[in-house]
């Protein structure tokens, strides 16, 4: 049941108690003046219930002893500098998660001052709870970023990558301010290789939200840049406040081109760091995180070269490793001996061929001296020495031999070592057994 | 020019990398290694060179509004 049925039934459970009671000790009850404890606090309750100031009254007071229990009952204390004050909310889960009420929170809390009679308690039962002073600002600031977060413009899976070596960095801020100045140097010494574009705007005062918006459209439609930065140095929340604007947010959802703020301080957090690609805590960090550290660069390139030196190293070594195997494996020695003696064998070869050699030309030798002395034995030179002669046949122009058959008055020339003779046949004498023949 | 330098410094990066890996294989011969590793330390000085120009300032560029 609601509140006001509860208070209802409670006031009429009250009447009815009274109604049990006064028929059997009113009599005494009058004489004595004693009262029961629930009629007392029902005569409380009926005072409070009068007062018309206590009805939708507004309470300003920091949250203590905070309860929110299962059923999205919200019980707390509320308290000023030298008093308390009791509270319940009913339904109370949505507010409380809304305005992230805690312990400590200063709120203005509106609704009636009652009396729970059964405990003799007074309290507020609230019905509308709102953030205090500055709370007001931030409140509105929670409602936008619930919004947009239903909306989706805060989806991790939206967020484009920032391209690692980029060559054109839009910046979105005003020109005059340190915010600038600080993307510069951070810039200049990290990774000076870039080219800033600058679109200049105010970044507070009523005219900002609508030239922040519009900066960044222009930046965006630029289709050369890898980075946009939208930056702002510290301020207070109302000085932060066009970077929580909607239509800022919207610039930044719509832009193709990937975007980091880095908006006021460490701490400070803007509906333009949810919906950005990239969030970072101040205007250097933006610059930081859009570009490389050279530094960091050619450490890499220093790593690259011990890597290569090593390996390199490594190589020649494994080279070396293997060469050293290789040749311990080649005895020098056995191939020494080896070569001795195959040289020990060809000198023994040569001697032998030369030997072989001289052999069969002595052989040779000997045979042609043995055939020398045949045909000299045979020269008719050597058999005329030895006292015979030669016999010429001039008109056959051949020497006289066995087979030669001779006539009669056939010319012959007997050749002698000192003289020739000249003569001719006489007779011929066939010899038959020894016998002699008449021809 | 700036950026065709950096659009080099960028590939240089790459091919450095590249080139340190396949120094780590085991196939290579000598002359293969030696070779790599020339074309190693030439990336690494042009690389450190790029990177160490101590004067190099960013280019700023004012828009207009819109």
């Amino acid at each position: 049941m609601n509140d006001r049925q509860q208070s209802l039934s409670l006031w009429a459970e009250s009447k009815k108690e009274k109604k049990m009671t006064l028929p059997k000790d009113e009599a005494a009850r009058e004489k004595n003046k004693i009262y029961t404890v629930s009629e007392v606090n029902q005569s409380i309750k009926a005072i409070f219930d009068n007062i018309s100031h206590f009805k939708h009254i507004s309470i300003e007071g920091e949250i203590s002893n905070f309860t929110l229990n299962q059923r999205g009952h919200l019980y707390f204390t509320l308290k000023d500098k030298s008093s308390e004050l009791r509270c319940v909310m009913f339904g109370a889960r949505q507010i409380a998660k809304e305005l992230d009420l805690k312990e400590g929170k200063a709120i203005v809390a509106i609704g009636d001052i009652t009396v729970y009679q059964p405990r003799g308690q007074y309290q507020l039962l609230v019905k509308k709870i709102s953030l205090a002073g500055l709370g007001k600002i931030y409140e509105k600031f929670l409602k936008l970023k619930n919004k947009l977060e239903k909306r989706g413009w805060f989806d991790p899976s939206l967020k484009k990558k920032i391209p690692i070596f980029p060559k054109k960095i839009g910046v979105i801020t005003s020109p005059n301010a340190a915010a600038l100045q600080d993307v510069c140097n951070v810039l200049n010494r990290r990774y000076p290789f870039v080219k800033l574009h600058l679109y200049p705007c105010s970044v507070q005062g009523i005219y900002a939200a609508g030239e922040i918006s519009s900066a960044i459209a222009q930046a965006d439609e630029n289709k050369h840049l890898d980075v946009i930065l939208v930056v702002r140095g510290g301020g207070s929340i109302e000085d932060l406040w066009p970077f929580n604007e909607e239509i800022v947010a919207k610039a930044i959802v719509d832009a193709h081109t990937p975007i980091i703020s880095g908006v006021g301080h460490e701490t400070d957090m803007t509906i333009c760091d949810f919906v950005a690609d990239f969030r970072a805590p101040t205007p250097s960090a933006a610059a930081e995180c859009a570009v490389p550290d050279r530094k960091d660069l050619l450490d890499s390139v220093s790593t690259y070269s011990s890597i290569m030196s090593k390996a390199m190293t490594q190589k020649i070594l494994a080279l070396s490793q293997q060469l050293h195997i290789a040749s311990s494996k080649i005895d020098k020695k056995q191939i020494q001996y080896r070569i001795d003696s195959f040289r020990e064998k060809i000198i023994q070869v040569k001697h032998n061929l030369r030997q072989l050699t001289h052999l069969r030309f002595k052989e040779k030798q000997h045979r042609f001296d043995i055939f020398k002395s045949q045909i000299l034995e045979k020269n008719p030179d050597t058999i005329m020495n030895k006292g015979y002669f030669k016999i010429w046949l001039p008109e056959k122009n051949i020497t006289l031999t066995d087979r030669i058959n001779l006539k009669k008055k056939d010319a012959l020339l007997i050749q002698k070592k000192q003289h020739n003779i000249m003569c001719s046949v006489e007779s011929i004498e066939g010899k038959k057994n020894g016998r002699k023949k008449d021809s | 020019m700036v950026e065709k330098k950096i659009v080099n410094f960028e590939k240089n990066l790459e091919k450095l990398e590249t080139v340190a890996q396949e120094l780590d294989k085991q196939d290579l011969t000598l002359d293969q290694s030696l070779a790599l590793f020339e074309k190693g330390m030439t990336l690494v000085k042009t690389c450190e060179d790029q990177l160490a120009s101590a004067e190099k300032r960013i280019e700023i560029i004012m828009e207009k509004k819109n």
